[in-house]
């Protein structure tokens, strides 16, 4: 029986190869869009970086007096891995990785000064992980560059052999290394690295850190240390704990602490992109759980559209299922034979991906390289996949088998038109959340232009951002660079724009029972209004050397005077100032700080992209040390201008390397990561339309020609074509008006939800909603038009006398 | 053999409701074969339906060889269509994206017969029918009388003790028409048990009984036993 079902699947396939291609089409798309979404979840989760740390474990270092019990820090002292190395078993591999807590280092090779990601590790770590050139760090003072950096540092001439400097420490490149892609344990900064030093160059650039009688050493837990176990050891965290357990006892000097050690699976602290932005410690969401949850949206929709159609074809079977049961087939039999040709139009599905992947490989290995391999070795995913598949089988197939195995033998079957209610559902969930994605989309898209607009602001003297720290010299180089005739301002703050460093805290205006506003905290100086084109709207701007605008003080202590403060309007109407005017001379109290005075309100100008909850910006004096410089440049001049700024610091700093860019390239390299999100958050719209347009057509096809004989008596009767045609785009227009109504509620919520993130907000007007419904029913409308138009223009005579 | 007693069928739509079966009783024996015949619209495929257990009365009793029928369930009715029914329609009902062979094994397949003994049973029937050199030919290659052969013998593969056919000449000329009513008096003298919906008086005669159908009931005094 298996045996005839599956050819009586094929054939029925074949035989309506038009539906079969719509649903084809659609599944495709949306186990595709699933595949994507959650292969994307699996790569910024890290999930498939398991595969990587295949018998290497990660020791934790935790200091404790009696009686604490502190948790888990995946990191040592730099003093762990030379006594641990001798009471290991000699096949057993030890290897520290650290990266410097102060970010880039300079790097220099010949006359190029660079700052760059430099990592150092023991010999032993290219032994241990994937990185193209085993023994790489065994020469002392030697480094692995990653090309890119070579390319940086040398051009195009060949890198190894060449000495580059770190820190005035020369060492050797002796590999172009590469490094396993994100998610690894080198994301530990969130950044790849550029330069894998050996580890003697650290001992040498810090030799105190090493002097193990100094108790202070063993607290410092600056550096990760991993293990290898040979494979097929049997060797366990557990067992490695066991190892470890009197180890602190016997090397660590004694004090007030004792220090412990233990063992976690390599993966174990993994630094993920999970959170990307959606604040997951707010929303308990991760940003793969919202991929996965995007990807299975599209799934359903191509499930759906599987139903309406099946559905549909069943109820043109009546008569075979008649047949069928007249001959002794049960309802279980018949049950089974649709299932099979669910199964199978499913598995043609699964094919045609896999088909799509074999060719796409050699293209997304370049793209993506170990991303690629981290996915596949992702059991997760793949678990993930099968569930997807099976679910779609059972999902799709069910109620089209349930309703194929409950025809009748005898009388005949409810008509195709009363299971019309089913199919305006389907179609109308199917464009709901296409429709939804769509008003996301362009709710995206106003707001990248009003962050652009913020980012990157037309007509304005472009500002150079200075990173660099020259040393004691900062008030003499700042004071240089104001002598330079294309510098129109220089000031200084604590962060550089659209960075990491944001901090935020809680105010609320000096009167009992106010309510608190959090918002980010700028610590700048003088003329940094002027200097990034920040309009003052009331008071004045704030001044450490003119006004004597104090900065807070150090050290966590309790201000005891008012701080002057400049507030932005974001701000000022968060506190019920509407007019800017009204805030000044007001007071906040900020809790940890002390009490702040307004003396100036200035415009919108956030330089922090998102921050979710938090509402406008607040600036106060910092001292001339803040170490990021801000120049604002002469647009007319730029090219001098900052080689002008470059002569300066060379002036300075001779030997440290410059890193400066444009405000607006800091933004944009802010930004991508975010535009990357929403960019595929767009693209979902066109696979999400382009399944639901398959069953439109279907459901065109079907509709079309359940009213073919009412069409043909109501023209009998005097209608005209255009009446025939009107009555048919009704019966489409109805389930997309109701699609809409569903869609409205869901985009707004989604959108609300998305524009909270930012500091800057395009404000959520009617028109996108209104774009959505007109872009839904533009698109829906051209796929039916044609067997619209065919039928409402059919002969009345021809149809009845075929009737 | 079959035993009606007070059999009513009514159709209901949202504004309308037509009595199919008026309180038909009536009994066929083991062996006979019966025509019925009426007008269109009388109930004698109804009739043929109930007997032929794929639809349900409304009220009454249907015995088939003592077994209550209409207390069966759905899936011990279609056990029963299977092992001991065989059906011929007036327009064939051939499924048209299988064989010739593929629709005369069908029954057996429902029956879960070994593909061997399935595929020796259906050419011979194939052979009984004459048309063994058809089978890989597809319905619509073949010519009504042809399908309607198929059909005879998709009908007798299972061997069964009863055969239903409702108007099984109606779509034939008359010498397709009296191939057929050949094929079933052979099966009536091999033993099965025949009833015939027919509108020829002429087919009419070739059974043993006749049953005259009017307004959803059987016409009493009018069943006449043909010598």
């Amino acid at each position: 029986m298996l045996h005839h079902n599956f050819l009586a699947a094929l054939r029925q396939l074949w035989r309506n190869r038009l539906a079969t291609a719509l649903n084809l089409i659609g599944l495709v798309i949306g186990l595709g869009c699933f595949v994507f979404a959650d292969g994307t979840a699996s790569w910024i989760s890290g999930r498939g970086a398991e595969a990587l740390y295949k018998n290497i474990y990660i020791l934790s270092e935790h200091m404790t007096a009696p009686g604490d019990n502190e948790p888990n820090n995946p990191s040592t002292s730099v003093l762990l891995a030379p006594p641990l190395r001798s009471e290991l078993p000699a096949d057993y591999r030890v290897a520290r990785l650290l990266a410097p807590s102060e970010g880039e280092s300079g790097v220099r090779a010949g006359s190029t000064k660079l700052f760059m990601q430099v990592y150092y590790a023991d010999p032993e770590l290219p032994r241990m992980f994937p990185l193209g050139a085993t023994d790489a760090l065994t020469p002392p003072h030697s480094v692995m560059l990653s090309a890119k950096a070579a390319g940086l540092l040398f051009g195009t001439k060949p890198a190894i052999g060449q000495t580059v400097s770190i820190g005035g420490v020369d060492a050797t490149v002796t590999a172009i290394g590469k490094f396993p892609a994100s998610i690894s344990l080198f994301q530990v900064n969130g950044s790849d690295p550029a330069m894998l030093a050996s580890w003697d160059i650290f001992e040498k650039l810090h030799p105190n850190l090493f002097i193990t009688s100094n108790p202070t050493n063993w607290f410092n837990f600056f550096a990760s240390t991993y293990v290898a176990a040979p494979a097929g050891s049997g060797e366990t965290v557990a067992g490695l704990d066991a190892r470890l357990d009197t180890f602190g006892a016997r090397h660590v000097p004694k004090g007030n602490q004792q220090a412990h050690f233990s063992a976690a699976p390599g993966y174990a602290f993994l630094d993920t992109m999970a959170d990307l932005g959606v604040r997951s410690d707010v929303t308990g969401l991760t940003a793969g759980t919202i991929l996965d949850l995007l990807g299975t949206v599209i799934l359903i929709i191509a499930v759906a559209n599987y139903i309406n159609l099946a559905t549909a074809q069943v109820l043109a079977r009546a008569r075979e299922v008649r047949i069928r049961r007249i001959l002794g087939a049960t309802a279980g039999d018949l049950l089974r034979q649709h299932a099979i040709e669910t199964c199978l139009i499913v598995a043609v599905a699964c094919l045609v991906l896999a088909a799509l992947a074999v060719v796409l490989l050699p293209a997304a290995e370049a793209q993506l390289g170990d991303i690629l391999n981290l996915v596949l070795a992702d059991r997760v995913f793949w678990l993930h996949l099968t569930t997807a598949v099976l679910a779609t089988a059972v999902a799709a197939g069910i109620y089209p088998a349930l309703l194929f195995a409950s025809l009748p033998a005898a009388g005949a079957p409810r008509g195709r038109r009363s299971h019309s209610w089913l199919r305006s559902v389907l179609t109308s969930l199917q464009f709901a959340s296409a429709a939804t994605l769509l008003i996301f989309a362009l709710v995206a898209h106003n707001e990248n232009i009003v962050m652009r607009q913020v980012g990157e602001p037309a007509g304005v003297d472009p500002v150079v951002v200075i990173q660099s720290d020259p040393g004691t010299g900062m008030a003499s180089f700042r004071d240089l660079l104001r002598t330079i005739p294309e510098v129109r301002s220089v000031s200084f703050a604590a962060y550089a724009p659209w960075g990491a460093g944001v901090s935020w805290d809680l105010l609320h205006k000096n009167v009992p029972g106010a309510p608190t506003v959090n918002t980010v905290i700028n610590s700048v100086g003088d003329d940094y209004f002027t200097t990034m084109g920040i309009k003052l709207l009331a008071g004045r701007p704030l001044s450490l050397l003119r006004g004597g605008d104090q900065p807070p003080p150090e050290g966590g202590a309790i201000a005891t005077q008012e701080i002057n403060v400049v507030i932005d309007r974001d701000l000022a109407t968060q506190f019920g100032w509407r007019n800017p005017a009204d805030a000044i001379g007001q007071s906040i109290d900020a809790p940890d700080t002390g009490t702040l005075r307004v003396v100036g309100v200035t415009e919108n100008r956030p330089t922090n992209m998102i921050v979710m909850g938090i509402h406008g910006n607040l600036y106060w004096s910092a001292d001339n040390q803040a170490k990021i410089t801000y120049v604002r440049l002469d647009g007319t001049h730029l090219a001098s201008g900052l080689a002008a700024i470059d002569a300066a610091w060379n002036q300075a700093a001779p030997l440290a390397p410059l890193k400066r860019a444009f405000a607006s390239d800091l933004f944009d390299a802010a930004y991508r990561v975010l535009s990357t999100v929403t960019s595929s958050i767009s693209a979902l719209v066109i696979p999400a339309f382009l399944v639901a347009l398959a069953g439109l057509a279907g459901m065109a096809i079907e509709v079309t020609r359940s009213y073919l004989r009412e069409i043909a008596i109501r023209k009998m009767l005097g209608a005209t074509t255009w009446d025939a045609a009107r009555l048919l785009l009704w019966q489409f227009a109805r389930p997309l008006l109701i699609a809409n109504l569903i869609a409205w509620p869901l985009a707004f919520a989604g959108a609300e939800g998305y524009l909270s993130l930012f500091t800057a907000r395009v404000a959520l007007t009617l028109w996108p909603f209104l774009w959505g419904l007109a872009g839904t029913l533009a698109i829906a409308g051209l796929t039916v038009a044609g067997e619209t138009s065919r039928t409402a223009r059919s002969s009345p005579a021809e149809v009845l006398r075929a009737e | 053999m079959i035993t009606l007693s007070g059999l009513h069928k009514r159709y209901r739509t949202r504004e309308l409701e037509t009595t199919a079966l008026n309180d038909v009783s009536l009994e066929v024996g083991k062996g006979e074969f019966v025509a019925v015949m009426g007008a269109s619209g009388c109930g004698k495929s109804t009739l043929l339906n109930i007997v032929g257990m794929i639809d349900r009365p409304d009220a009454g009793s249907y015995q088939f060889d003592h077994i209550e029928v209409t207390s069966l369930t759905e899936g011990a009715r279609a056990r029963l269509r299977r092992e001991r029914l065989g059906y011929i329609f007036q327009n064939f009902n051939l499924l048209e994206e299988l064989t010739v062979f593929g629709n005369v094994e069908l029954p057996l397949l429902y029956r879960q017969v070994p593909r061997d003994e399935r595929r020796r049973k259906v050419r011979e029937v194939l052979e009984l029918v004459g048309l063994d050199g058809r089978a890989k030919h597809r319905p619509g290659q073949l010519s009504g009388g042809q399908q309607q052969r198929v059909a005879v013998a998709r009908a007798v593969v299972t061997d069964p003790e009863l055969i239903l056919a409702d108007e099984p000449t109606g779509n034939l000329d008359s010498a397709n028409g009296e191939d057929v009513m050949q094929m079933l008096q052979t099966l009536h003298e091999q033993g099965a048990t025949i009833i015939m919906v027919t509108h020829s008086p002429s087919h009419a005669a070739r059974a043993g009984r006749i049953i005259a159908m009017r307004d959803g009931a059987v016409v009493p005094n009018n069943t006449l036993e043909v010598v």
